[in-house]
């Protein structure tokens, strides 16, 4: 064999003929090269073209001076060390608490009605806004709080990393949660028998088989929790007291400055870890779905009986589940009474105070741009997930990364992205080819911008549902409709369709949820002729009102939940008369 | 069916941004446009902003806006009675935006070259003085400023003041009874080691407020090292540095910590609301003081609007509202009615601050601040 | 304790399992079984017959309901399974995927802390001994499914278990090599004397394999004994149908004699070997299997022939399976394979068969 140096003529021109091969393939099929365009369109828009702006304007001249100063100043440093010491506590105790849940659900035997109420303590998080939590620890833990100092007479600081590592923990570990459920629950029971077989005792089981094998998905949820936590705003602005970390650097330098160049360098700051720990995580997470290997899986999964083992674990996770119930206990308490813990009478004047005037608007503005984004988010997550799995093409894989990044970035730097790149109509070659999208002059009064944020950030758990469901389906299934005589497009709608169905709404629900609950995206891009209702309880928490931002809260929970119910009773009814068709 | 219908979107979506392509063109105002040189001449000045008329369908810019959005700097409720009450009276719709001053003068500079506000209303003139400085104010001389004190507006009539605050110690007196400590009556006292987290301030930075304090350091102690060395040490009772200016006075009334530089108004309003254990007191070393200001915004949209509120907010009447929301500050129109809850200048001992300066410095000082003291170990 | 190797003795065992709904599954109904040191016993049975359910319950992972279990004339029904010194080779073999071949076999041993150099050579004989030399530092996803199992074994046999438990481990390979493992299975064990209760509800597997075999149904035994007894002498109907297969002909018991009996059947009078509970004019039937039956063309005259009519034709290589009509019966015909000689569909035959290779049981 001649050790040539680079691709031979002869594998050049076979990669040219398979590109162009998927080329011609894409062509031909009109449905598919519509959907590519659609997807790559969007992908490069609302996804690529901000982040590019950021990444230019980091790394301009003036980005390079900003970047001189921020590495020579020791607030810079501290507040870099802040930001990752956070993470690493979050993401410890995020993925300890998340073990601790999944583990009682899949390995301990526990009543039916404990394990249900430990389930839906984990999920509560996800229909609210993140830093709900925040405002009622402060409430709850604060200097003057109700557990705190009015029932025990301690005077805790709740400001700061400990009361932050507490509060994002709480909001947070429902991920890690999940994942590890959908790991144990995957786990072959007769590699424990065997292992117990040969001779382990229980601790020795767990210490060699189960947790060497657990180790990829457990090390996935922390570097997500991770990613999470140093990304997210709401909390560290709420609760961070003089800890400060590069989410709320970033922020104070554009509200409180409007230095684009100096938050461009911030973000690229905070881009560089988030995007390395999640790729890593994303690699972890596929490896660590090769869980067992071997044969059919046989027997049952054995339960952990022992009462020396089971009342730990099953009262740890009650204790935090009932913290997590009493937390949103507390903001509805506190959204009817004047200022809980200094003044409990009852008041119905914070719902007024947020139900007229500028709290209506917000309200309304939120829940219509979300209802605007979701079946979009969906159903584009729905049509990519078709291209990355059906799809021949080289693109591939692109398109799944391009598409992920709308959550792996952080919100915040989506924000500057999005001032930078659109606050200014687009021009190519002269041409306007998009309208001012954020400031208070721009389109729809900022609207699009802010639906287009909600899409990004929604469609890439579209895209995993929505992989996964296809995934499972045979490709024969389709290739059996096709030979009986249906085209591309039937048989997706026909066949495909249906069966993904399930993916596609529980995609819908999320993609309500997150946009509703979304704060560090659009912190930047409200105007005053559209408003979130995220950053008006921020405002009112920022003020001092807390009433006010208790009660703003109740609504957009209660807005989500309804929102999901509907939608759960559209889905259970039609796949149930479905099924009595069939 | 369904396989058209992200078909259809994109298409529904193409649509509606081509069509959205066409609207700016028109509402977008050219780039250099000469500012008014005198502010009272008549609208035809502001003319390059709004296209005539009978070209433009009636909601593009008309001669006389009907609508007026105001960049608000005071507390929520007291932008709302004012922009209700403008409305009442003159029909123009009036909405706002509510931001503290640093939050607003980063707001008007991202608007530059589009300002989304039409008039700058309430917050501390020094952060009016760096507008002016950087250029996002037009100067406009109201009829009515004539009855305003020299002292408290703008020579050139970039800007005009419509309330003056006194800043001041907001303490809970039960807090401070707890921890055996005196309500404080000077600076140095703040540093007392018993009130060891128990003080809270804003962050210069975002606050307004917070400025106010941190320059009245500097002037009343001489000079800018001479300050940083006097909130090193305020540094170690500091619970936090919040991000908008009034917040410390809201922990007081939780009982978080037992005192609060914040303006005295601020205070009398919390307690007023529900915390009648807080207490209003004044350094004897003498205090900062703030004079609110009003503008109109270069390149506003709604220029004649603008000047209506201007006048408007000039007049005792309009001034007298505050009140009404519990917000104590002074109105400047001496001709207003003072509400008997609002302090009583002749009763505190104010420094001799000068809002120019203090403009000038504030990047560089926020800077400091952040560099020296946020970080300081306690 | 008796002097003979009785190593494992189950007593009355009944299992109970309790749903959610409150329906009650009785899996394993008072079995009792008494296995002998160094046999390899298959317990044998359609899926839902207790049988799997009962290997769990001797390996530990389940507690009986009911009754004991007894190790060495110790009850060991309430040790926990990895305190029972047993071996078990899983059906979907259970291999550690994050471990190699070599630290799957050794993890037993390490656990039972063995020398380093003790467990190097154990490791290698039972390697050596399954044939798998050289793979030690594989990972198991990277071997074949045959090698998967030999892992499985040799892990199991490295620790000397006392009893060596199989749950149906050539389940889920090919054919020939289930053929070929099986042997394989059984010469090892037959080496090393281990004693080996076996799993499976493929008959020839059982039959190939076992000293004994336990057929079971429904959670109860149906017969304990050797291949041959439970092939020729089927204790019950049940048996009789599942252990290959049979045809069963309708006869009038007539008397008894010995160990035979004498039947009435179409017409003739043929004395037949007999089941123990067969009685004169109690409903029986006659099992006769397919190889038992002989055909003839219908030129051959034969007095004890009977007429039939050949209904299907399967040609098998080394023998031929005939289905035949006779007298409204469907009768299976194993007929062994000859150049020229092969009956067509719908052909008329002669067929008849030796009384002493058939048996009569009772119909219950």
């Amino acid at each position: 064999m001649d050790a040539s140096l680079g691709p031979s003529p002869l594998s050049r021109a076979r990669f040219l003929r398979s590109f162009t091969h998927s080329l011609r393939l894409l062509l031909r099929d009109s449905s598919l090269l519509i959907a590519f365009g659609v997807a790559v369109a969007f992908v490069g828009i609302a996804v690529l073209y901000p982040l590019v702006a950021t990444l230019s304007r980091a790394f301009s001249a003036e980005g390079a001076a900003v970047l001189a100063n921020v590495l020579a100043r020791p607030v810079f440093h501290r507040i870099i060390l802040n930001t990752l010491a956070l993470g690493l506590t979050v993401a410890t105790a995020g993925t300890l608490v998340g073990f601790l849940f999944a583990w009682v659900q899949v390995r301990v035997a526990a009543p039916q009605w404990i394990k249900r109420f430990i389930h839906t303590a984990a999920l509560v998080p996800v229909v609210s806004p993140p830093f709900a939590v925040a405002v009622a620890a402060i409430v709850l833990f604060g200097r003057n709080g109700l557990l705190t100092y009015q029932l025990f007479g301690l005077r805790t600081d709740i400001y700061g990393l400990p009361g932050l590592t507490l509060v994002m923990t709480l909001s947070f570990f429902t991920v890690a949660y999940l994942t590890l459920r959908g790991l144990l629950y995957g786990l072959d029971p007769s590699l424990d028998e065997a292992a117990a077989n040969l001779g382990a005792g229980r601790w020795h089981q767990f210490r060699t088989v189960t947790l060497p094998m657990l180790l990829p998905g457990i090390a996935s949820a922390f570097l997500l929790l991770f990613v999470e936590a140093i990304a997210d705003l709401g909390n560290p602005l709420v609760l961070g007291g003089n800890y400060t970390v590069l989410a709320t650097r970033l922020y104070l330098a554009i509200i409180g400055e409007y230095d684009l160049t100096a938050g461009a360098v911030l973000s690229v700051l905070l881009l560089v870890p988030s995007l390395a720990l999640y790729l890593l995580q994303w690699r972890l997470a596929t490896s660590a779905s090769v869980v067992s290997i071997t044969g059919k899986p046989s027997g049952r999964g054995r339960l952990i009986t022992d009462k020396r083992a089971t009342i730990p674990l099953v009262g740890g996770a009650l204790l935090i589940a009932a913290l997590v119930f009493l937390i949103y206990g507390t903001i509805l308490v506190g959204a009817f009474v004047v200022s809980l813990g200094v003044n409990n009478a009852l008041t119905l004047r914070n719902f007024e105070f947020v139900l007229v005037g500028y709290g209506a608007k917000a309200i309304i503005d939120t829940t219509l741009l979300s209802l605007l984004a979701t079946p979009v988010a969906a159903l584009l997550g729905m049509v990519i997930a078709f291209l990355v799995v059906r799809g021949k093409f080289h693109a591939r894989n692109a398109l799944d990364f391009g598409t992920m990044l709308g959550i792996a970035v952080p919100g915040t730097i989506f924000g500057i992205g999005y001032l930078l790149a659109f606050n200014t109509p687009t021009e190519v070659l002269g041409i306007t080819v998009l309208p001012k999208l954020t400031g208070g002059a721009a389109v729809f009064g900022g609207a699009l911008a802010i639906v287009m944020v909600y899409i990004i950030r929604s469609t890439p758990a579209g895209l995993r549902s929505g992989v996964a469901a296809l995934q499972q389906i045979d490709p024969s299934i389709e290739e059996a409709a096709v030979s009986l005589g249906g085209s591309r497009p039937t048989t997706f709608r026909r066949i495909v369709l249906p069966l993904i169905r399930p993916a596609f709404f529980s995609s819908l629900i999320y993609a309500f949820a997150r946009s509703m609950t979304t704060v560090s995206a659009i912190l930047f891009l409200t105007t005053p002729q559209t408003r979130i209702m995220t950053q008006q309880i921020l405002n009112e928490t920022d003020a001092g009102r807390f009433g006010n931002a208790f009660a703003y809260v109740v609504i957009l929970i209660a807005i989500v939940l309804v929102a999901i119910g509907l939608l759960s009773i559209f889905v259970g009814t039609r796949t149930g008369a479905e099924r009595e068709a069939a | 069916m369904y396989r058209k219908t992200p078909f259809l979107f994109s298409a529904v979506t193409l649509v509606i941004l081509l069509a959205a392509c066409a609207v700016p063109s028109a509402t977008q105002p050219p780039a250099a446009q000469p500012p008014a040189e005198q502010p009272t001449t008549p609208p035809q000045e502001a003319a390059p902003t709004q296209a005539p008329q009978a070209e433009l369908p009636p909601a593009q810019a008309p001669e006389k806006s009907s609508t007026l959005t105001v960049l608000c700097t005071p507390q929520e409720d007291w932008c709302q009675a004012m922009t209700r009450a403008f409305e009442a009276e003159t029909g123009i719709k009036t909405s706002y935006v509510r931001l503290s001053s640093g939050e607003a003068l980063a707001r008007l500079r991202a608007g530059k070259d589009n300002p989304e506000f039409s008039v700058w209303w309430g917050g501390p003139a020094d952060t009016y003085v760096a507008a002016k400085a950087e250029g996002l104010l037009e100067p406009y001389i109201s009829p009515n400023a004539a009855a305003i004190p020299d002292s408290q507006k703008d020579p050139e009539g970039y800007w005009t003041g419509v309330y003056v605050g006194a800043l001041g110690f907001c303490s809970n007196r039960d807090v401070l009874a707890k921890l055996g400590v005196e309500k404080p009556d000077s600076w140095d006292d703040l540093l007392d080691e018993r009130l060891k987290g128990q003080v809270a301030m804003a962050h210069p930075a975002s606050s307004g407020t917070a400025y106010t304090a941190v320059w009245t350091q500097v002037v009343r102690l001489g000079s800018v090292d001479a300050a940083f060395d006097y909130l090193k040490k305020l540094h170690n009772n500091i619970l936090q540095y919040t991000k908008s200016g009034a917040a410390p006075g809201q922990m007081a009334a939780r009982g978080e910590i037992a005192v609060a530089i914040i303006f005295s108004h601020d205070c009398v309003k919390f307690a007023d609301e529900g915390a009648p254990m807080l207490e209003v007191s004044f350094p004897k070393e003498g205090t900062g003081y703030e004079i609110g200001g009003v503008a109109l915004i270069k390149g506003a949209p709604e220029p004649e609007a603008a000047k209506m509120w201007i006048d408007w907010v000039l007049t005792a009447k309009a001034q007298e509202i505050g009140a009404t929301v519990k917000s104590y500050q002074l109105p400047t129109n001496p001709e207003a009615k003072v509400s008997e809850r609002s302090v009583k200048l002749s009763e505190v001992k104010l420094v001799d601050y000068d809002f120019i300066e203090a403009g000038k410095s504030r990047k560089a000082i926020t800077q400091r601040f952040e560099d020296e003291i946020t970080v300081a170990p306690k | 304790m008796s002097e003979l190797q009785d190593l494992l003795v189950l007593e009355h065992v009944t299992k109970v399992f309790e749903s959610r709904e409150g329906r009650n599954v009785v899996a394993v109904n008072d079995v009792s079984l008494s296995i002998r040191k160094g046999e390899l016993i298959t317990l044998l049975g359609p899926s839902g017959c207790g049988k799997t359910t009962t290997l769990r319950l001797i390996a530990g992972f389940e507690l009986p309901t009911r009754g004991r279990i007894l190790l060495e004339g110790q009850d060991i029904a309430y040790l926990p399974p990895n305190k029972r010194e047993m071996g078990m080779v899983f059906q979907s073999y259970a291999l550690f995927p994050h471990l190699s071949v070599f630290e799957n076999i050794a993890y037993g041993l390490r656990l039972r802390r063995l020398s380093k150099e003790e467990i190097e050579q154990r490791v290698r004989t039972f390697m050596a001994l399954v044939n798998l030399t050289g793979l030690e530092q594989r990972k198991p996803a990277a071997l074949s499914g045959g090698q998967q199992q030999r892992v499985a074994l040799a892990r199991a046999m490295a620790i000397r278990p006392r009893v060596l438990l199989f749950d149906e481990p050539l389940s889920n390979l090919d054919a020939k090599l289930r053929v070929a493992l099986r042997a394989e299975i059984r010469q090892i064990q037959q080496r090393l004397g281990i004693t080996s209760v076996y799993v499976t509800h493929d008959q020839s597997e059982a039959m190939a394999l076992s000293d004994r075999i336990v057929v079971m149904n429904e959670g109860r035994v149906e017969q304990v004994g050797t291949p041959e007894e439970v092939y020729h002498r089927p204790a019950t109907l049940f048996v009789a149908d599942f252990v290959g297969r049979a045809n069963f002909l309708p006869v009038e018991v007539l008397q008894l004699e010995n160990t035979h009996a004498i039947v009435q059947f179409a017409g003739k009078r043929l004395c037949t070997p007999a089941h123990p509970d067969v009685r004169p004019n109690k409903p029986a039937v006659l099992m006769v299997r397919p190889e038992a039956i002989r055909l003839t063309s219908h030129a051959l005259e034969s007095n004890d022939a009977l007429d039939g009519v050949v209904r299907n034709v399967a040609f098998l290589g080394h023998y031929v399976e005939y289905e035949l009509t006779w007298d409204q019966h469907v009768l299976s015909v194993e007929d062994e394979s000859l150049p020229g000689r092969l009956f067509r569909q719908g052909e008329r035959v002669r067929w008849y068969f030796d009384p002493e290779r058939a048996f009569v049981l009772p119909k219950r």
